[in-house]
C-alpha cells in the first residue's frame, strides 16, 4: 500500500475512533452510570452533567499531556544525563557546565536577546505607523492586504526568498541579488556577502521576521484604530490638539492593550525562532540562536545532554513572558 | 392541562441561595406574571419550571405528575425567550417545525400545524424567510408559533417584549393577551415592567430576592399591597411613603398615598409644599413637591392641566380612604 | 464628519501606503518574475530579467527533478489530516468549556494557552525518540498526530471563542423543543458555528502547512512536506535561481491564496481570540 494512502486511512480510523469515543462515553454516562430514572434520578442527572464536560475534554487534555508533560520531564532528565553505550549515565550538572563554557552558547543567548529587543518592537512600530497612515483611507484596504501577504508565508519560504535578495556574486558578474544590485547602484564599491558580515547579518535575518510580522501587527492595530470612538478624536480636535497630539495622547493610549497583545504575541514567536536561522545561515558567522544551537547539538553533534540543557534554557527564558501573558488573558476573561 | 405546583423549591448556585424555599400553585388556564426588580430570581424561577435549571431541593409537579427531574422537553411546556432564540440558519417554517421534527410527528401533520399557526400569527407570507430578514415583532411571533405548535400544557415567556420598541410592545402585549383568551392555556410570563404585569395578568407574583412578596390579582395588589415593597413596586408613578409624626396620626410607622390620590390646590389644603418640577403631559400633570416636611419629594398626579411652575407653593390633600398603613416591619396594617 | 485630515493629506497617505505595500510585496513579486524565466535569463541584471522571454520551463524542471507533487501531497495530507482530526477532538472540548463552564474551565483554557506558547524545542528530543522507537520517523502519520497535538490548543481556543458568540438561549430553546444533546449539536450548534469552524479549519491548515520545526526534524525524503522540501532545495548552493524561485512559488502559492482570504481568521487565531 502506498504510504500516503496508509496515512489517510490512519487519519480516517482515528477520526472514527474519536467520534465513537464521544458518542459511546456519553451514552455510557447517561444510560449505565447515571440513568435519569429511579429514585436517584435527580442526583444522577446532576452528576452526569458534572462529569460530561470532563468526558468531552479528556481526549484533548490527554493529547496535550502526551505532547507536553512527559516530554518536558524527559527533557529535564536528559539534560542531567550523558549517553553512554547501552544506556544513560547520571551526569549531574556537567552538561550545563559544558554548555556554559561554549562561546557558541553565549553567542546564541546574546543573539536571542538581540532578536527579542529588535523584532517585536520594530514590527509593532512599523505596523502601527502603517495602520495610522492607512486609517480610514478608501484605497488603503488593498494596500493593507498586500502588506499582510507575507504573514501567510512560512518562515522557511520567506528565508528562501530573502536568500535570493541577499545573494552575492563576485565583482564583475551581474548582481542577481537585489540588495547588492541596489548597493552598487547607490555607489557601493564592490558587492558584499551580506550574510557573513557579523552584526549586520543578524539584522538581515531579523528583517525576514519583521517583514512577516509587520503585516500581522498592522492588521490588528488598524482594526483597533478603527474601533476608537470617533467622538474622542473630534473632542480632541475641538480642544485644539494637533495631529501628533491626537495620535500619541488620544489614539495610542486607547489601543495600548492591543499593542501589548501584538507585542507579546510576536515576542513569544521570537523566543522560539529557529526556521529562519536554520534556512539562511544555519547559525554560522555569528548568527546562532538557542533553538538552532540545540538542533546542532542534538542532530549534528549527537550530544543529547547539552542539547537538552539548552532546551531548558529556552524554556526558562519563555517562562516569565508566558506567565505574564496567561495572567493578562485570565484578567481579560473576567 | 396545565396546573403547576411548586413545593418548597429552592435553588442555590454554589453557596449563594437565589431561591429560598418557595411554594406556589398556578391553576390551569391562568395567566400568571412574575414581576420584580432585576436579580429578584424571577427568571431563575421560570427556568426551574422549564427544567433548564435543576432545583436544589423541593418538588415541581405539572398536572399532578412529578416533574422535578424530567428533562425540559418531557415537561410539555413551551418557552418564548427574551432574545426569541430563533434558529438563524433555518427558515421560519423549519423553525416552527423543529419541535415537531424532534418529536417525530409525521410531516403532513407538521405542515397542517405550521399553516394553522402561521394563519393565527399572520406569518403565512413569511414562512420561507430566515429570521434575520424579519422585523422584531415578526420574530416574536415566530417564537410564539414555535411554542404553539407543540400544544403545550403551559407557555413560559421570559421577558418577551423587552427587545421591542415601545409602540410595538403595546401591540404585542395585546396579541399575547388575545392569544391567551383564545387558547385558554396556562401562561407564565416574566417581566420587570409592572405595566405589563398589571395589564396582562390574571394573577401577579411579586418577587424580591427570590422570596414571594405577594400573590394576587392586579387590583388586589394595587388596592391592598401586603407590604411597603409591593406598595412601591406596583403603580406608576410610585406611591409616596411618609414616616414620622404624620404617620403616627394614623397609628402607623409608615403611611403610603398614591400620587393619584392626592389633590392639589393653589390656595388651601392639608399639607403645604413647594413645586420643584412640574411635568405637563397634557392628559395629566405630575408635580414634584418638596419642603412638605413629610418626605423628601412628594409626587402628585393631577388630571388635566394644572398651571404651576418651579418655586410655586401648592397645597396637597390626601384622599383619606386611600391611605395605606404599614407597621415598623413594613407590613400592611388592616 | 469633521476630520482634520485634508484631501491632500489623504492622497499623500494613500501614496505612502501603496509604496510601503509594494516594497513589502516586492520580494514575492521578484521571485515570481524570476520563476518564469530560463536559468540563463534569471542571472542577468534585474532590468534585463524582466524584458527577457517568459517561460514555464523552471516549473517543469522542478517537478521533474525533485518530484514537487509528492511533497505537495505530503503537505496536503499532513495539514488537512491533522486539522480534521484536531477539529473532531476539539469540538466537544470547546462545547464543554463554552456551554458548561465549571470552576476549572478557566484553568484548563489557560493551561492550553500556555502549552501553545511553550517552545517546541523543550519537547523535541523525547518526541523524536518516541517516533524513532515506534519506527515513525519520516512518516506522514507521525506528523499528522504531532501537528494535531501542537495546534490543538489553538483549535480549541478558536472554537471556544466562536461558540461563546452563540447565544445560550438558542441551545436552551432546542432543549425545550425536545432535542437530545446529539441533535442539539448536529441541528443547531454546528450549523450556527459553520463560519467559525470554517475559519478555524482554514487557519489551522495554514499553520500546519507552514510548520517547519517539526517537519524539518522528523522527516527526510519520503514524508517531507513543502516546507522541508524548499529548505533542502536551498542548500545545494544557489546556482539554479529560476528553479529555486519556481520551487518557492509553488510552495507558497497555495497558502498565499488561502492567506489572502483569511486575514481575519489568522489574526484571531494567532492572538488566541484576543483580537477579532
Amino acid at each position: 500500500m502506498h504510504p500516503a494512502i496508509q496515512a489517510v486511512l490512519t487519519v480516517g480510523v482515528a477520526v472514527i475512533a474519536a467520534i465513537a469515543y464521544f458518542y459511546l462515553s456519553n451514552l455510557l454516562l447517561d444510560r449505565v452510570l447515571f440513568p435519569a430514572r429511579g429514585k436517584n434520578a435527580g442526583r444522577n442527572i446532576n452528576r452526569a452533567n458534572m462529569i460530561r464536560p470532563w468526558l468531552f475534554l479528556f481526549p484533548a487534555l490527554f493529547a496535550l499531556c502526551l505532547y507536553l508533560a512527559y516530554p518536558v520531564v524527559e527533557t529535564i532528565r536528559l539534560s542531567f544525563t550523558d549517553r553512554v553505550p547501552g544506556g544513560y549515565e547520571w551526569a549531574g550538572t556537567s552538561n550545563y557546565q559544558q554548555m556554559l563554557r561554549e562561546p557558541k552558547f553565549w553567542e546564541a543567548l546574546r543573539n536571542n536577546f538581540f532578536w527579542l529587543l529588535v523584532v517585536p518592537g520594530l514590527s509593532t512600530l512599523f505596523g502601527l505607523i502603517i495602520a495610522q497612515l492607512t486609517d480610514r483611507l478608501s484605497w488603503g484596504n488593498i494596500a493593507k492586504s498586500i502588506i499582510f501577504m507575507p504573514m501567510a508565508i512560512s518562515f522557511v519560504g520567506a528565508s528562501v526568498i530573502f536568500k535570493l535578495i541577499y545573494d552575492y556574486r563576485p565583482a564583475g558578474e551581474e548582481q542577481i541579488g537585489i540588495l547588492n544590485a541596489v548597493y552598487l547602484a547607490l555607489g557601493g564599491a564592490e558587492p558584499q556577502t551580506w550574510l557573513t558580515i557579523p552584526g549586520l547579518n543578524n539584522f538581515l535575518l531579523m528583517v525576514v521576521l519583521i517583514w512577516i510580522q509587520t503585516g500581522f501587527a498592522m492588521v490588528i492595530l488598524s482594526a483597533a484604530l478603527r474601533g476608537i470612538p470617533e467622538e474622542t478624536i473630534e473632542a480632541a480636535i475641538v480642544d485644539g490638539a494637533n495631529p501628533f497630539q491626537i495620535f500619541f495622547k488620544i489614539k495610542v493610549p486607547q489601543i495600548m492593550p492591543t499593542i501589548m497583545v501584538v507585542w507579546t504575541t510576536i515576542t513569544i514567536l521570537v523566543l522560539k525562532i529557529f526556521d529562519i536561522v536554520f534556512a539562511m545561515t544555519n547559525g554560522q558567522w555569528g548568527t546562532q540562536v538557542l533553538a538552532n544551537y540545540m538542533y546542532d547539538k542534538l542532530f549534528r553533534a549527537n550530544d543529547w545532554g547539552v542539547g537538552s540543557a539548552s532546551a531548558m534554557v529556552i524554556m526558562l527564558l519563555v517562562l516569565p513572558i508566558l506567565v505574564w501573558n496567561v495572567r493578562q488573558a485570565r484578567k481579560e476573561m473576567r | 392541562m396545565g396546573r403547576i405546583t411548586l413545593d418548597k423549591v429552592t435553588k442555590a448556585f454554589g453557596e449563594v441561595e437565589v431561591i429560598p424555599p418557595l411554594d406556589l400553585t398556578i391553576d390551569d388556564g391562568e395567566f400568571v406574571v412574575f414581576v420584580g426588580p432585576s436579580g429578584c430570581g424571577k427568571s431563575t424561577l421560570l427556568r426551574l419550571i422549564a427544567g433548564l435549571e435543576d432545583v436544589s431541593s423541593g418538588e415541581i409537579r405539572i398536572d399532578k405528575q412529578p416533574a422535578t427531574h424530567l428533562p425540559p422537553a418531557k415537561r410539555g411546556l413551551a418557552m418564548v425567550f427574551q432574545s426569541y432564540a430563533l434558529y438563524p440558519h433555518m427558515s421560519v417554517r423549519k423553525n416552527i417545525a423543529f419541535p415537531m421534527k424532534m418529536a417525530g410527528i409525521p410531516e403532513a401533520e407538521q405542515n397542517r400545524k405550521i399553516e394553522d399557526a402561521a394563519r393565527v400569527l399572520n406569518l403565512t407570507d413569511y414562512l420561507d424567510r430566515r429570521p434575520g430578514q424579519l422585523s422584531g415583532g415578526q420574530r416574536q411571533r415566530v417564537a410564539i408559533g414555535r411554542a404553539i405548535v407543540r400544544e403545550p400544557a403551559a407557555f413560559l415567556f421570559d421577558e418577551p417584549l423587552s427587545n421591542l420598541d415601545a409602540a410595538l410592545r403595546v401591540g404585542m402585549r395585546l396579541e399575547i393577551s388575545e392569544l391567551h383568551e383564545r387558547l385558554k392555556t396556562t401562561m407564565i410570563y416574566v417581566t420587570h415592567d409592572q405595566v405589563e404585569a398589571m395589564t396582562m395578568a390574571d394573577k401577579i407574583v411579586v418577587l424580591q430576592k427570590g422570596v414571594i412578596e405577594q400573590v394576587g390579582s392586579p387590583l388586589e395588589l394595587y388596592n391592598a399591597p401586603r407590604n411597603i415593597f409591593v406598595a412601591g413596586f406596583i403603580g406608576s408613578p410610585k406611591m409616596n411613603l411618609i414616616e414620622g409624626a404624620e404617620a403616627a396620626k394614623h397609628d402607623a410607622h409608615t403611611i403610603g398615598i398614591r400620587p393619584e390620590h392626592l389633590a392639589a390646590s393653589k390656595d388651601a389644603g392639608e399639607w403645604k409644599g413647594t413645586v420643584t418640577v412640574s411635568e405637563h403631559l397634557g392628559s395629566d400633570t405630575y408635580l414634584h413637591v418638596t419642603e412638605t416636611g413629610l418626605a423628601d419629594t412628594m409626587t402628585v398626579r393631577v388630571g388635566g392641566e394644572f398651571g404651576v411652575k418651579h418655586g410655586d407653593t401648592v397645597f396637597l390633600t390626601p384622599d383619606a380612604t386611600k391611605i395605606h398603613r404599614f407597621d415598623a416591619q413594613g407590613l400592611r396594617i388592616g | 464628519m469633521a476630520r482634520a485630515v485634508t484631501t491632500q493629506r489623504k492622497a499623500i497617505n494613500t501614496l505612502i501606503a501603496w509604496i510601503v505595500g509594494l516594497l513589502i510585496f516586492f520580494p514575492i513579486l521578484w521571485i515570481f518574475i524570476l520563476s518564469f524565466h530560463s536559468e540563463g535569463d534569471a542571472i542577468k541584471s534585474p532590468l534585463e530579467v524582466i524584458t527577457s522571454t517568459w517561460t514555464f520551463e523552471s516549473y517543469a524542471t522542478v517537478q521533474e527533478r525533485s518530484n514537487y507533487f509528492r511533497h505537495f501531497w505530503n503537505s496536503v495530507v499532513i495539514s488537512v489530516g491533522s486539522t480534521v482530526l484536531g477539529l473532531i477532538i476539539a469540538v466537544p472540548s470547546a462545547w464543554a468549556m463554552a456551554f458548561v463552564p465549571g470552576k476549572r474551565t478557566k484553568d484548563v483554557l489557560m493551561w492550553m494557552l500556555s502549552t501553545k506558547m511553550l517552545p517546541p524545542v523543550g519537547v523535541l528530543l523525547p518526541i523524536y525518540l518516541i517516533c524513532q522507537n515506534l519506527g515513525l520517523l519520516d512518516t506522514r502519520i507521525a506528523l499528522v498526530f504531532i501537528l494535531m497535538m501542537i495546534n490543538l490548543p489553538i483549535i480549541i481556543w478558536m472554537l471556544y471563542t466562536y461558540f461563546r458568540e452563540i447565544p445560550g438561549e438558542i441551545l436552551e430553546a432546542a432543549r425545550m423543543d425536545g432535542a437530545s444533546l446529539r441533535e442539539e449539536v448536529i441541528y443547531v450548534l454546528l450549523p450556527m458555528a459553520v463560519p467559525g469552524i470554517a475559519s478555524t479549519l482554514l487557519l489551522n491548515i495554514i499553520l500546519a502547512w507552514n510548520e517547519a520545526f517539526w517537519t524539518l526534524t522528523l522527516t527526510a525524503a519520503k514524508a517531507a512536506p513543502l516546507t522541508a522540501f524548499i529548505a533542502s532545495y536551498s542548500s545545494p548552493e544557489g546556482l539554479f535561481y529560476a528553479k529555486l524561485s519556481a520551487a518557492s512559488i509553488m510552495a507558497i502559492a497555495p497558502i498565499l491564496i488561502m492567506g489572502w482570504f483569511s486575514q481575519k481568521q489568522l489574526v484571531r487565531g494567532l492572538t488566541f481570540g484576543a483580537v477579532k
